[in-house]
């Protein structure tokens, strides 16, 4: 007993150790979102903030000229683009890839070949799909709009959903479909009133991933859009940061609002979200 | 909840009795992929082999391989090659390691074992495009963190990301500071798949913890190692936002990494059939390495 006590004390310097290491960006983030401006520049710089206000948040910084922005206000039209792409892309991803895996897990529809290509799809460089579609997108006339970041962000997340679904379906025992055959529902009737509900907390996650992914994306966001119509929240602050004296109060806050999500839902979702990122090659 | 995809047909007629409800279950999906995916790859096939201007009057003009052979003696295509190999071999092993280390670490039961484990992967779930402002923001010498650092040193602070040196070193150590938790959750969760009685039963056969180490868990550690890799190289191949917002490429070409320069040619220098072409080389590197992984790692769940 005391020797497992000694060992969980001596563990916990050697953890805490990495911990302060690995955590300290994040901490510094944070601060830096509660400092007030004239202690962003401060030399040396403060890491334990002797005072911390809600300005960079509200808009009440005062910034300082030449910087770009100076409050979080500006950010948003883009937090309502960020909110409405992801939203959408969610429930589409969703939808569709249930169903593509619903086949294949039930009917083996295309078989291996179908299901391998599903995975391949996660592979390739996002940047090599994108240059083509800019192009497409650009003769279409639908460049710097939702609709445009929404398409490409689907290419990306349903392959990914459907070959975790696909496991997930594949978990729920076959009898119970065949039972409700023999009754007499129909293999839509089968799908929407007895699989999607019985494999709903794996559906929700998928959901809630697309949702993350198209959240955080920012390459296809990048080459798609080009102003406040469509920009995504990433954009805006990877954007602002090539400035010249950049008020880092307020970016700060600003990706704390992009972060808070992403960290809240994948903590949720831990579990599903290892899965899926393994491609069901570790089980967790 | 079984991961296996298990294909034989136990439907009883199968594909041929379901034929229409497969059409609405899959068509979505296929129509889909072929629409936004299948057709733009090879559109950007046609499009690499054009003499192809973002914004010009002048129409796209048909030059066959030129932009492919440009590439190919072009000395920033290659220059790009290798920093994106000199970055995936630094850190990916290092990733590894630390991850590795930290996954052994946690193999004995302690207090808050859990709770550890859960802010340990707080990096891993923060965006690559905020983790590079992060870094940025840290790096600047005079008020960042680092600038903390050379003052407590009592040194006169360094830009990092004005020496080509320091900034790739920097966005290497941004990279396995985001990533190896990866490493690490994969390979915890596969160390506490094994048997107990394994580990148990080699201790009281006399051998150490080295021994044991080296000759039962490692090689049974292998195959999530071999996965765990594959899938950071494959991140790694496309790395884009973190470098984009840190650094943009530079200083100088120091960072550019091949889809910070295929994004550079096609809108800073507008020139799109060749930046296609070069995305085209990279598409086929990526499916030539996952194609041969996918058919080793998965070889039992495809089959």
């Amino acid at each position: 007993m005391k020797k497992v006590f000694v060992i969980s004390i001596l563990k916990w310097i050697l953890l805490f150790f990495i911990l302060f290491f690995f955590l300290f960006p994040i901490y510094w983030l944070v601060i830096t979102a509660f400092k007030p401006s004239q202690d962003w520049f401060s030399w040396p710089p403060i890491i334990i903030p002797r005072q911390l206000t809600f300005e960079n948040f509200t808009g009440q910084s005062r910034g300082f000229e030449g910087s770009l922005s100076s409050s979080i206000e500006n950010i948003v039209p883009y937090l309502r683009n960020s909110l409405i792409i992801a939203l959408i892309t969610s429930a589409i991803c969703t939808i569709i890839s249930s169903l593509a895996a619903y086949s294949i897990a039930r009917f083996k529809t295309g078989g291996r070949r179908l299901a391998s290509w599903i995975v391949s799809i996660r592979m390739l460089p996002p940047i090599a799909t994108v240059l083509p579609v800019y192009l497409l997108f650009k003769n279409l006339r639908i460049l710097d709009t939702w609709l445009a970041v929404i398409l490409v962000h689907l290419v990306f997340t349903i392959p990914f959903s459907t070959w975790v679904l696909i496991s997930f379906f594949n978990g729920i025992p076959k009898e119970l479909d065949e039972a409700a055959y023999i009754d007499g529902a129909s293999v839509w009737k089968t799908f929407i009133y007895l699989i999607f509900p019985l494999s709903a907390p794996g559906v929700a996650a998928m959901a809630t991933l697309s949702f993350i992914m198209s959240w955080g994306e920012f390459l296809i966001a990048l080459i798609l859009t080009s102003s406040v119509k469509s920009q995504t929240l990433p954009i805006f602050l990877g954007r602002y940061i090539t400035g010249f004296r950049i008020a880092w109060g307020p970016l700060a806050a600003a990706g704390l609002v992009i972060m808070i999500p992403v960290i809240i839902f994948s903590f949720a979702m831990q579990r599903y979200l290892l899965r899926g990122l393994t491609f069901g090659a570790v089980k967790y | 909840m079984q991961n296996k995809l298990d294909f034989t047909d136990r439907s009883g007629g199968g594909i041929s009795r379901h034929l229409f409800d497969n059409v609405i279950f899959l068509g979505p999906t296929l129509i889909f992929l072929f629409a936004i995916l299948i057709y733009p790859l090879i559109y950007s096939l046609y499009v690499s082999f054009h003499d192809w201007k973002l914004v010009s009057t002048v129409p796209p003009k048909l030059i066959g391989f030129t932009n492919y052979i440009n590439a190919l003696k072009d000395p920033l295509f290659w220059n790009a090659l290798r920093i994106q190999v000199t970055f995936i071999l630094i850190a990916i092993p290092l990733e590894l390691i630390i991850g590795l280390l930290v996954a052994l670490l946690f193999q004995v039961e302690f207090f808050g074992n859990r709770i550890m484990r859960t802010l340990l992967l707080i990096p891993f779930f923060v965006l690559p495009s905020l983790s590079g402002l992060m870094w940025r923001f840290m790096l600047q010498p005079r008020y960042g963190l680092i600038g903390n650092i050379y003052y407590l040193l009592n040194m006169e602070p360094v830009d990092w990301l004005s020496n080509p040196r320091l900034t790739f070193l920097a966005v290497i150590l941004q990279d396995i500071w985001r990533t190896w938790p990866f490493m690490f959750i994969t390979l915890y969760a596969a160390l506490s798949n094994f048997p107990k009685e394994l580990k148990e039963s080699a201790e009281i056969d006399g051998a150490n913890k080295i021994q044991v180490f080296l000759k039962i868990i490692l090689p049974l550690l292998t195959p999530a190692i071999v996965v765990a890799c594959f899938l950071r190289l494959i991140d790694a191949l496309r790395i884009f936002s973190e470098v984009y917002v840190m650094t943009e490429g530079g200083p100088g070409h120091a960072t550019t990494f091949l889809s910070i320069y295929i994004y550079k040619n096609a809108f800073r220098f507008f020139n799109i059939g060749y930046a296609n072409s070069m995305g085209y080389m990279l598409t086929i590197i990526a499916l030539l390495i996952s194609f041969y992984a996918l058919s080793k790692i998965y070889k039992e769940e495809l089959s």
